[in-house]
């Protein structure tokens, strides 16, 4: 598989001065011009302001002064604010809403002095799995025009596949960074629960959401995800305690789950997954059957606690303090029809779905049942790393589906989750490594899910296959 | 099937509005996914606490300082100093 140029190359060439900071930048804008319109990967480009910070990088360079992404070019998704830069979170709401501040990830990677392309295409709030629920329009995955790049981050997943970017930035949910980097054939990591700052994040659920990137390889990601990892005073649910112990995977246990290979999955992905074991196996690593009983209730799970939050979460939304203002006689009209106008349809759905559960006679029922239910999905992966390094499985149940699929379904684009959300529930880290192309030449990826905190174990376990 | 009245509720209670020509629509996978999450409630949660965060958090505490925030810019209208909002509060 041909992964592209990554960031340990460019950063070979930058330093070498093989090319320009400057050079790389503007071939990177002449391919955005080139691939853009028919991916439709990218919402905004800051083309101006990427050559001045490629100007920047190159003097950065040349006094010796250079970091790991110094002059590296990327993209980020539209749900994390630039300062001074549109961030619409893929909604009509914020069409015209401009960030006031740096996320923490920004202002990490300025520091650094990464280049920054532009803004990517997302589901709205990031609730989808396709990224068609985009108020811009869809994205297109690069392996095929006609089918979606997986969701929400589909734009950051397609970007890095089309390579008109050395990496992205995601962020993950149920899934959002994962799926999408399967369906592309890129690395895609769902950080521990904390690792990365939320501060700057458009949120869609606050216990839920993480930042991660996608990269090319296993590598990038973890040089991406160490440049943007740490504590931030702005986010009190930062943490700083990523462990690095000593790697051997002679002396490694993997798991794997029976219940993620039920009924529901492609039997391309199931193959492809089942091979991708007997490589760690003759590599050395030691597979054995775990069980994670409860992993049956986790979409439920997911959808009733994610779209509880987003309902109190996007209540801000009314057309009052910022975003998009409809008109109205009485007050309530303004809310009504701003929140009405401004909103998708699957947006609006979630909504009334998480107003729905947290309503008064439906609470104990749904929510704080969810509530539970969670403590249960944890304990399961609790009882399994007793036993475990870490477990292995598909990342989605199918593969890259068409365009206008599933949108008329809702229910089943839901379940192209059902893999995937159970790591948000526990807040643990999880990676998505491709692994092969189908028949139709569609990727299929693996999924990678460790304790808390050991995301260079979860690296070291990827590197081995790719 | 949730009923119909039950759909404007929600409705009223999320300040959304679905059109009347999608209403149907909407009852109907509304309905699904409802039948779907409650598979919830087959777990046995006996005895088990209630999760609302993965991980350990608990209050983080500062000194209360000034910070730069330019959020204010963001408020379209101005008058004589004032930032011109729309009025949320009734007459009495």
């Amino acid at each position: 598989m041909n992964k592209g140029i990554t960031i340990k190359e460019i950063r070979e060439n930058l330093d070498s001065k093989k090319y320009s900071a400057l050079e790389l930048t503007k071939d990177y804008l002449d391919k955005i011009k080139e691939w853009n319109p028919s991916i439709h990967a990218f919402l905004d480009v800051f083309e101006e302001d990427a050559i001045e910070e490629a100007k920047k990088a190159d003097e950065r360079i040349k006094k010796g002064d250079a970091h790991i992404l110094t002059g590296i070019p990327c993209a980020i998704k539209d749900n994390i604010l630039i300062k001074g830069k549109r961030c619409t979170a893929g909604s009509k709401m914020l069409e015209n809403y401009i960030g006031t501040y740096d996320a923490f990830v920004i202002s990490k990677l300025k520091e650094q002095g990464a280049i920054i392309l532009g803004k990517t295409n997302m589901d709205e709030f990031a609730m989808g799995s396709s990224t068609e629920n985009s108020y811009f329009g869809p994205t297109r995955n690069p392996f095929d025009l006609n089918r979606v790049p997986g969701g929400s981050s589909g734009g950051s997943a397609a970007a890095v596949a089309a390579d008109i970017c050395a990496f992205a930035l995601g962020s993950d949910t149920g899934g959002s960074i994962r799926q999408p980097a399967s369906f592309c054939l890129t690395v895609g990591l769902k950080p521990t629960y904390g690792t990365v700052s939320r501060n700057g994040l458009i949120t869609y659920s606050s216990s839920l959401d993480q930042i991660g990137p996608f990269a090319k390889t296993v590598e990038d990601a973890k040089i991406v995800f160490d440049a943007i990892k740490g504590r931030d005073p702005c986010d009190s649910t930062s943490v700083d305690v990523v462990k690095n112990n000593g790697f051997d995977l002679k002396k490694i246990k993997l798991g794997i789950p029976k219940e993620y290979f039920g009924d529901g999955l492609d039997l391309e992905v199931k193959e492809a997954v089942e091979k991708a074991i007997e490589d760690y196996r003759e590599a050395g690593a030691e597979i054995v059957e775990v069980s994670l009983p409860n992993s049956k209730y986790a979409l439920a799970c997911y959808y009733i606690i994610a779209t509880a939050e987003a309902s109190a979460n996007l209540a801000r939304l009314d057309g009052i303090r910022y975003g998009f203002e409809a008109s109205g006689d009485k007050l309530e009209d303004i809310y009504l029809n701003t929140r009405t106008q401004g909103f998708g349809e699957e947006v609006k759905r979630r909504i009334m779905l998480g107003t729905y559960t947290l309503s008064s006679g439906y609470y104990d029922a749904y929510y704080k049942k969810a509530l539970k239910v969670r403590s249960l999905i944890k304990k399961d992966f609790e009882k399994a790393f007793e036993e475990v390094d870490a477990i292995l499985g598909p990342v989605s149940p199918i593969l890259p589906f068409e365009i206008g699929e599933k949108t008329n379904d809702p229910l089943s684009m839901y379940l192209a989750d059902i893999y995937t959300t159970p790591v948000n529930l526990a807040g643990l880290p999880a990676i998505s490594v491709p692994i092969k192309l189908s028949k139709e030449g569609l990727p299929i990826g693996l999924h990678i899910i460790a304790p808390h905190y050991e995301e260079n174990k979860l690296f070291n376990i990827a590197k081995i296959i790719y | 099937m949730i009923d119909k009245n039950e759909v404007l509720k929600i409705m009223n209670l999320s300040r959304l509005k679905i059109e009347d020509s999608k209403i149907d629509k909407f009852q109907k996978d509304f309905s699904e996914i409802l039948n779907y999450v409650s598979e919830l409630k087959e777990a046995d949660t006996e005895n088990i606490p209630e999760m609302s965060h993965s991980i350990d958090v608990k209050n983080v505490e500062r000194e209360d300082l000034a910070c730069e925030y330019n959020g204010i810019n963001l408020i379209p209208k101005e008058k004589q100093g004032y930032l011109v909002v729309k009025k949320i509060l009734k007459d009495e």
